[in-house]
């Protein structure tokens, strides 16, 4: 019968070489037996659509084989949460803000700024590249670990007492606040001039016009995110009335820094440089660099975070929440 | 009905089946090595599982057979039957044993679901 034979060899082609022949003489006995009864009951030989049910019923030659063999995988149940896990804090930590800020770029780019898309575009190749290798060292390691045995040791030493404690939303971990009013603490000497960057001879940096006339403005709200910060380190349980007001200082924050990026959207610069022996096109040149720094760097990054923040905080003062979201958290930053 | 209440039958349908193969799964050990007591071949065991309402298919019963064999509860021999070859098994001595703890359990298992049942009152009435 040629179909069944057909099907018998299809089922061979998947079975581990030791095995094949015992589990074909088996598996076609009984198909034979099927249809030796299916005959006696009609009284007739079966018509190819009989014989075709019947191995039908059976089902594909390669899920019949593989129900032979032991269970087979990369990487096992075990540990794949943790496999899961180290791959999706690559991809929130770093390919999160990677394609934030090429699509801030794009975007940019929409309104007007040609150099921003031609930027974005030179992104994507290393970017995609990136996520590959990172995949593959990822799925590698613990296809490594899997073949090891090596999750045995830890999965047998296991404590109870070594689990992460429950997080209450509401509360503001100290190391944020105390890292986050060390950053406006620099912030705010630099703003102030206080803080000078090593001069170089002969070269002056200043803010731009455009910047420089919201000196008072900023220098308001750097001091108010501070203030909160140190009010947090001190009383780390956020209140609707302080998640209000950080709300407020986020938001205008989350403009300010969006009117920057506007400014370099649209060619301007965020920096003035003077320096007698620099020529009219050096100035342009270094105006340009320091502001693209500036903005891919830091300003797309912190609008994105001030954007996610005043979201966050709003929830609170409105007696809610915070959405419990690992990319929402890396960008808010508690 | 309308397609949103097909869906959800559809659902319910698959659901139920995947649970009930799931319960009947744990019942085939017990069923296969009690029905090996009786030396048979893998077609007269899967009619014998059928007709006494425990149907199973091919590509279930003998990976099954060749695991409970691997473990040492069967053992198997190639035979000429009525001019074919086929694959006799039967239960060993550790099968045996094991067959019993089985049975206790599973009567004990019975016995607790029972209880249960009959305190939520989904007992036989």
């Amino acid at each position: 019968m040629e179909i069944l034979d057909r099907y018998l060899k299809a089922v061979k082609f998947w079975l581990p070489s030791e095995q094949k022949q015992d589990i074909i003489a088996e598996l076609s006995e009984d198909i034979r037996s099927q249809i030796d009864d299916k005959e006696s009951e009609l009284g007739r030989p079966l018509n190819e659509a009989e014989v075709d049910a019947i191995l039908k019923q059976g089902g594909p030659p390669m899920l019949v084989a593989q129900r032979y063999l032991p269970p087979r995988y990369l990487i096992g149940p075990a540990l794949f949460p943790m496999y899961w896990f180290v791959l999706r804090l690559g991809w929130l930590c770093i390919y999160g803000p990677w394609l934030i800020i090429v699509i801030g770029l794009k975007i940019l780019a929409s309104f007007g700024a040609a150099h921003t898309g031609a930027v974005a575009s030179g992104m994507f190749e290393p970017f995609f590249r990136s996520l590959f290798i990172q995949f593959a060292v990822v799925t590698g390691v613990f296809v490594a670990i899997e073949r090891t045995h090596a999750k045995a040791a830890w999965l047998k030493d296991w404590n109870p007492r070594k689990q992460l404690k429950v997080r209450d939303p509401n509360r503001v971990p100290r190391s944020s606040s105390i890292s986050e009013l060390a950053w406006y603490v620099m912030l705010l000497l630099w703003w102030a001039n206080a803080l000078r960057l090593p001069a170089i001879s002969e070269v002056s940096i200043t803010m731009a016009p455009a910047v420089s006339r919201l000196y008072w403005p900023i220098l308001v709200l750097i001091l108010c995110q501070g203030i909160i910060d140190c009010v947090n380190a001190l009383r780390p349980q956020w209140n609707p009335r302080r998640a209000a007001l950080r709300g407020i200082v986020d938001g205008l924050s989350f403009l300010v820094v969006g009117y920057f990026l506007l400014i370099w959207a649209r060619g301007g610069t965020l920096v003035s440089v003077t320096g007698a022996k620099l020529s009219s096109a050096d100035i342009a040149a270094a105006q340009k660099a320091i502001t693209y720094g500036w903005s891919v760097v830091l300003l797309i990054w912190a609008a994105v975070s001030y954007a996610a923040r005043t979201f966050q905080d709003a929830r609170r003062a409105a007696s809610k929440p915070p959405v419990h979201n690992w990319a929402l958290r890396l960008l808010v930053g508690d | 009905m309308t397609q949103g209440t097909n869906n959800a039958a559809g659902e319910n349908d698959s659901l139920l089946e995947n649970l009930r193969l799931e319960l009947r799964r744990g019942c085939l050990v017990l069923a296969v090595l009690a029905e090996l007591r009786t030396e048979q071949y893998g077609y007269t065991l899967r009619k014998g599982l059928a007709d006494r309402g425990l149907a199973v298919d091919e590509g279930t019963l003998y990976p099954l057979l060749r695991r409970l064999e691997s473990q040492g509860l069967l053992a198997s021999e190639w035979r000429e039957e009525e001019k074919r070859n086929k694959r006799f098994y039967k239960i060993s001595k550790d099968g045996k044993l094991v067959l019993k703890q089985l049975l206790a359990e599973w009567q004990g298992i019975g016995k607790s679901l029972d209880e249960i049942l009959k305190e939520s009152g989904h007992g036989n009435s």
